[in-house]
């Protein structure tokens, strides 16, 4: 077990109030004509009970950058949803330049000016950039007939006037992830968006393409866009904003400019304490560091694509084995091979020293291999479902929760009991359906549940993807005690932070095949990860080989 | 952890609050309808809801009737946990009475074996059946509602080709088989009614695939596979001897309740075309919420409209088919999402559960 270490923390003060800056309160009077988007006291409850939003109140002002940060079930995306007419609000106003409005789906919204970016991107590959800016408002030729040629004019002028390099004639299908980022904001632009809601802009982006973007932010700024930035990187946010509005339980804690509160001060405001700031210091080291998981030349082509070419690598006991890169280079494709979900078509993946490549995924589980999957509605839990069905899916045949006819409710109930504890799940009772819980702690169900098989490896695939950061850390920690008590884990993550955090060796990801290796992490910069995830750099064949050597 | 409140905002609370509603619904809008058509809607209202209650026989006929449903409620509500849209049941309900009467025809036995055997062997039959979409669906991911929905029609034809070459009574009119050997009929339960043993086969079965579903392996299999099939086989359970258990426990079902509904209430097999009850089931299943319980319960409920609305017709002006609007309004609002919802969501603001 790990050593108990001191953790700092900030009491919060109930009047927070006093902070806020007299600008944004909507009432003060001063910024009034400045203002475009009001809110007053929205208050939303879903169907299945869950009070998202509470009472709150934010003055949008007119060319400004105004980040919403908080953790993941703080309410930001549905407060998003409201104002772009995707959810109505429960109670209260939404002024529009001083006018009272109510959007009943986002048709209106956009004819209000206002446009959104989306976290995953809705845009259709076989498009061109232009044809896909102009859907659903296409130039026409006699009323009836595509423009084409103008569609291509008009986009090309957009572009050029916000001076965004990007060819409009390209198809979608050929664009990296910065630039299908670009079409989607050049299509809220197209529509005359003045306000522009970004959703995690900056997640699937590398650190360069994320400069990229927030010149681009800045230049909207000046041109007297609005600009609502919501993240959980808070060093970005810090950057890049005007003001910062602090959600937190469904609440606003506040609007802020941005010089006046420090980073330490944020981190604390949101989840209640500080975060610790280096995760070495937990790690212990394990004595035999001998291989568990080997996968060697596994190779996978699928409609005569190849997805995953020559990937060779060895995880061993006690370490954490990182995979870098941007998501869609063969990481998923890999960890589902591995993981028994899909096949692949050459090479070996060995667990503890026995080829588990032709195994089922239930006599690969019970060689000792445990899987926490990307998406955790999908493939990681049954929304419908109990918290207690969902907390024991890969080991209900145990004999501790099982008699000779029937499962044994009570003990599968204690169980689910003892890792909602041990785990601080936030659930009223195992009974809950698990849909109702928030995204971290649903999270550190499927955590708990794949933790509780006790398995030689972990396969940890984007762990903390979009969950608070009082709950991802809560995982890290978890991840970094299995590692120091002899497991073996491969984590997935295109959050760098988190590989060259958590990572004692890792590999980068490009294009289906290892482009870099590296030994350690000590002295690796994240500009430097960078260049091997967008394919400017590759490391030689005998360097990327010590991923299976060392 | 803190114990949630009781309001009727909660999960199962709601459903029943929604559920008393839509019959509420229901039955205003018959009596609407009776307004405008029947010369005394009153009484004829007041006759469809306590006909069945006013004799015994006319109770009889209420649990007689539900027998068949149940069984195929059940079966149907076992593939739809498991995220089947099988109507094969139908089918299954035809071919397993053709078999049934086969059997019911022959002397043999005593009124133990021969009962026992004219009900097992279509059951069995009747689950092997069913393995048929099963396996299509397991091994080549078939759509199981096309596949059944043929094997409906082609066990229909197989049937009647049977019966007329080799079961066909030359003493009577139409297409039917001979009359069944008494041996073969179930024993009445309640004198002067025809309703026998098979409304305790019935609430047993119900109990049966309740315990399946909520205590065993299985159920837990069955019910992660039908919320989540992803979250399923990330979790190592094995879709394809799934997919074909619950194929044939689902074929056994409806093999059972056909021999039941025939050796309770046929004296001989005289089905031309396919009886609807297997359909009814699919019904059945999804008032019920897929819990086996709830089957039986609405089952009941429906039979006893069903007796009703006869009794009323029989007294009045009022044809029996007046019944179908009460049972198309209550399917619409019990299977719809939207209903109550923003009655729910107002409540739960007001009430203050205020948990994010």
């Amino acid at each position: 077990m790990s050593p108990p270490f001191s953790k700092k923390t900030i009491s919060i003060s109930q009047n927070h109030n006093t902070l806020i800056c007299t600008a944004c309160s909507a009432k003060g009077g001063i910024s009034l004509e400045n203002s475009i988007l009001r809110l007053e006291n929205i208050t939303k409850v879903y169907s299945n009970g869950v009070v998202a939003n509470k009472d709150i109140s934010v003055n949008f002002q007119k060319g400004e950058i105004h980040s919403i940060v908080g953790e993941n079930g703080a309410g930001k995306s549905t407060l998003m949803k409201i104002l772009f007419g995707i959810e109505q609000p429960s109670a209260g106003k939404l002024y529009l330049r001083g006018e009272e409005r109510r959007f009943h789906n986002s048709l209106e919204a956009i004819d209000a000016g206002i446009g959104m970016v989306h976290q995953h991107f809705m845009l259709i590959p076989s498009f061109t950039v232009a044809q896909s800016i102009v859907l659903g408002m296409e130039p026409r030729k006699n009323r009836v007939f595509l423009n084409k040629k103008a569609a291509v004019e008009q986009t090309r002028a957009i572009a050029e006037q916000y001076n965004f390099d990007i060819d409009v004639t390209k198809k979608i299908s050929e664009l990296s992830v910065g630039a299908k980022q670009k079409v989607e904001i050049l299509k809220t632009l197209y529509r005359n968006a003045e306000i522009i809601i970004l959703d995690e802009p900056t997640s699937v982006l590398t650190p360069q393409e994320t400069e990229i973007l927030f010149d681009e932010l800045e230049k909207f700024r000046k041109l007297g866009h609005t600009i609502l930035f919501i993240s959980h990187k808070l060093g970005e946010v810090k950057q890049i904003s005007d003001r910062i509005t602090i959600m937190r339980n469904g609440e606003s804690r506040g609007t802020f400019n941005n010089a006046e509160i420090s980073m330490e001060e944020l981190t604390a405001r949101i989840i209640g304490r500080e975060l610790i700031s280096s995760y070495d210091e937990k790690k212990r080291d394990w004595p035999e560091k001998t291989p568990v998981l080997t996968v060697e030349g596994l190779c996978l082509a699928h409609k005569g694509q190849t997805r995953l070419e020559g990937i060779s690598f060895a995880v061993k006991r006690g370490e954490i084995f990182g995979i870098a890169g941007v998501q869609g280079n063969g990481q998923d494709e890999l960890i589902r091979a591995v993981a028994g979900l899909s096949g692949h078509t050459a090479g070996a993946i060995a667990l503890d020293g026995t080829d588990i490549s032709k195994l089922s995924i239930k006599k690969r589980r019970e060689a000792g291999l445990a899987y926490v999957p990307e998406d955790r509605m999908l493939d990681g839990t049954a929304g419908e479902a109990s918290l207690g069905d969902n907390i024991i899916s890969t080991y209900f045949e145990r004999k501790s929760l099982n008699g000779p006819l029937f499962m044994r409710g009570r003990r599968i109930n204690a169980e689910a009991r003892r890792l909602i504890k041990e785990f601080s799940i936030k659930a009223e009772s195992p009974a809950q359906k698990i849909q109702s819980l928030s995204g971290g702690n649903i999270q550190k169900v499927v955590v708990a549940r794949e933790h509780n098989t006790n398995p030689k490896c972990l396969l940890a695939e984007q762990p903390t993807h979009g969950i608070d950061i009082g709950s991802a850390e809560f995982i890290h920690l978890r991840l970094i005690e299995m590692r120091n008590a002899g497991a073996g884990l491969l984590l997935v993550s295109a959050d760098l932070d988190e590989v060259m955090s958590l990572s004692d060796r890792l590999i980068v990801m490009y294009e289906g095949r290892i482009a870099a290796y590296f030994s350690g992490t000590k002295g690796l910069t994240r500009s430097e990860l960078g260049y091997y995830m967008l394919g400017v750099k590759r490391q030689t064949p005998e360097e990327i080989g010590g991923a299976l050597r060392d | 952890m803190t114990k949630r409140k009781f309001t009727l905002a909660g999960d199962t609370a709601f459903e029943t609050v929604k559920t008393i509603l839509a019959i509420f619904i229901a039955l205003a809008i018959t009596f609407c309808v009776l307004a405008l058509t029947c010369e005394n809607p009153v009484a004829s209202f007041v006759t469809m809801l306590t006909g069945p209650l006013t004799k015994l026989r006319y109770f009889g006929n209420v649990l007689e009737s539900m027998v068949p449903l149940v069984f195929s409620g059940l079966a149907c509500s076992l593939l739809f946990r498991t995220g089947l849209f099988n109507l094969g049941i139908e089918g299954i309900y035809y071919i397993g009475g053709v078999i049934c009467s086969y059997i019911a025809c022959q002397v043999f036995g005593n009124s133990f074996t021969h009962p026992l055997v004219a009900i097992l062997v279509p059951a069995l039959i009747g689950g092997v059946l069913m393995l048929i979409p099963g396996y299509l669906k397991a091994k080549f991911n078939a759509n199981e509602l096309v596949t059944s929905l043929m094997l409906n029609s082609i066990y229909l034809g197989v049937g009647l080709w049977f019966i007329k070459t080799y079961l066909r009574a030359t003493d009577y009119s139409s297409t039917a088989s001979p009359l069944f050997t008494d041996t073969a009929t179930l024993p009445y339960l309640i004198p002067g009614t025809r309703v026998t043993i098979g409304i305790l086969l019935a609430v047993a079965a119900a109990f049966l695939i309740y315990i399946l579903l909520f205590k065993t392996r299985l159920g837990y299999q069955i019910r992660m596979t039908g919320l989540n099939p992803s979250f399923a086989r990330y979790s190592g359970m094995n879709a394809m001897s799934l997919f074909l258990l619950v194929h044939f426990i689902s074929g056994f079902l409806g093999g059972v309740g056909t021999s039941v509904e025939l050796l309770s209430i046929y004296s001989r097999f005289s089905w031309v075309a396919l009886p609807g009850l297997g359909f009814n089931g699919a019904l059945m299943a999804m008032m019920g919420k897929n819990n086996p319980i709830g089957v039986l319960v609405v089952a009941f409920g429906i039979s006893y409209l069903q007796i009703g609305a006869e009794i009323m017709s029989r007294s009045t002006t009022v044809p029996v088919e007046v019944i179908s609007i009460v049972t198309a309004t209550l399917v619409l609002l019990i299977s719809a999402q939207y209903f109550l919802r923003g009655w729910r969501e107002k409540k739960l603001l007001k009430e203050g559960l205020l948990h994010v």
